[in-house]
């Protein structure tokens, strides 16, 4: 590594970068900077300089596509814009989900029995509406059915799990609740509106799927029925 | 992909990429792991549950999310591509050639190993683990390419 001394501070500064040395650490000097380095050591310093590696045209072109095509997959996989809505006949998505009361629910685990699964919010009126129906159903079909609610946390104020167990309570309502922390099962049931109602049979399949006005208790009762509760 | 065509930058340029959409995957999937504990994302089904992988305990080592080796290795991985492509070579003994294809090896190692995992052991399979898997694979084939043609060791002066 070839260096040469500073003409002002006389410290070793290797010779592709007395320059800049000279020029940023002592601006006031008296030095001619241009003249620090002879032909012969300019000629050394660039051939010690890193030589820029070329690009070429076709390599930047299949380049650019690449990144396109991986971060397109990355974008479809991430935000997954066409989530498999389960249709009536059509297996429903698997997932797992802690409830407030702290335990894990799977949902596969519930096949072999019907299951009742709800997405409400607490902060939605039509819910606080259906949920006697559930109640009254739940009563009912408790030994035969399973019943899961889920929180999707569409309207109002953020919602966790002592609002959605105190909300529960107060209407009676004794089967699992849980949250949906980050949309997830949300999305992958298409759910855009609360309360939404998915009636599974025992093999996970989706028999039924009850909106207002269509959420009585004998519309679930027709739904239970398909289920083969 | 025709070697013929592509020049070293261009090479040095893809394993930079490949490698920054790596450490945005692996970044992801360590988010996942610390922020997604009760929910599912990208379940299709049964086998292709990222939720099944995320919960195994194949997801972490210690408490630390497995995909911080991933977000360490593509790290390297594009740092070293980044050090090639400023010209610094080589690095330490090695030239960065050498040094891009044994870490594209340990990479992909370790992503064939997971994916084994998944496949076998955990029998549910992370779209998002594969495709950092796909990730490693093509910047394993980009350093082989670069490898080929260079000595292993940078010319004595």
């Amino acid at each position: 590594m070839a260096t040469k001394k500073c003409p002002v501070c006389d410290v070793a500064v290797k010779l592709e970068n007395l320059e800049r040395h000279v020029r940023n650490q002592h601006p006031r000097a008296a030095v001619e900077v241009d003249s620090l380095l002879t032909n012969e050591e300019r000629k050394v310093t660039a051939r010690s300089r890193p030589a820029a590696l070329k690009l070429t045209r076709q390599g930047k072109q299949l380049i650019a596509i690449l990144a396109v095509v991986v971060a397109a997959i990355l974008i479809l996989v991430i935000f997954n814009p066409f989530p498999n809505v389960p249709g009536i006949g059509e297996t429903a998505p698997d997932f797992s989900v802690r409830t407030t009361t702290g335990s894990t629910i799977v949902l596969s685990s519930y096949r072999g029995t019907p299951v009742l699964l709800e997405f409400m919010d607490v902060d939605c009126p039509a819910c606080g509406v259906e949920v006697p129906t559930l109640v009254a159903l739940y009563a009912n079909y408790s030994s035969s059915v399973r019943f899961l609610s889920i929180d999707v946390n569409f309207v109002g104020s953020a919602d966790n799990d002592a609002k959605i167990g105190s909300w529960a309570t107060s209407h009676g309502a004794t089967w699992p609740y849980a949250l949906d922390t980050t949309g997830g099962i949300t999305r992958s049931y298409g759910v855009t509106a609360t309360p939404t109602t998915f009636v599974l049979d025992a093999d996970g399949i989706v028999r039924a799927t009850l909106l207002p006005p269509n959420n009585s208790y004998s519309h679930f009762v027709s739904a239970l029925s398909a289920a083969g509760a | 992909m025709a070697r013929e065509g592509l020049s070293r930058g261009d090479l040095l340029l893809l394993i930079a990429v490949l490698s920054a959409f790596g450490i945005a995957t692996s970044a992801y999937l360590a988010y996942q792991w610390y922020e997604a504990a009760s929910s599912s994302w990208c379940d299709i089904d049964a086998f292709f549950s990222c939720s099944t992988v995320r919960e195994s305990p194949y997801a972490a080592i210690g408490g630390v999310p497995t995909a911080f080796l991933g977000v360490g290795g593509f790290a390297i991985l594009f740092a070293l591509a980044g050090a090639g492509l400023r010209g610094r070579d080589p690095i330490g003994p090695w030239s960065v050639d050498r040094w891009l294809l044994l870490f594209a090896l340990i990479g992909a190692g370790a992503g064939m190993g997971l994916t084994l995992i998944e496949i076998f052991v955990i029998q549910a399979i992370c779209i998002l683990c594969v495709i950092g898997f796909a990730l490693d694979l093509g910047i394993l084939a980009a350093a082989v390419a670069l490898a080929r043609d260079r000595p292993a060791f940078p010319p004595t002066p």
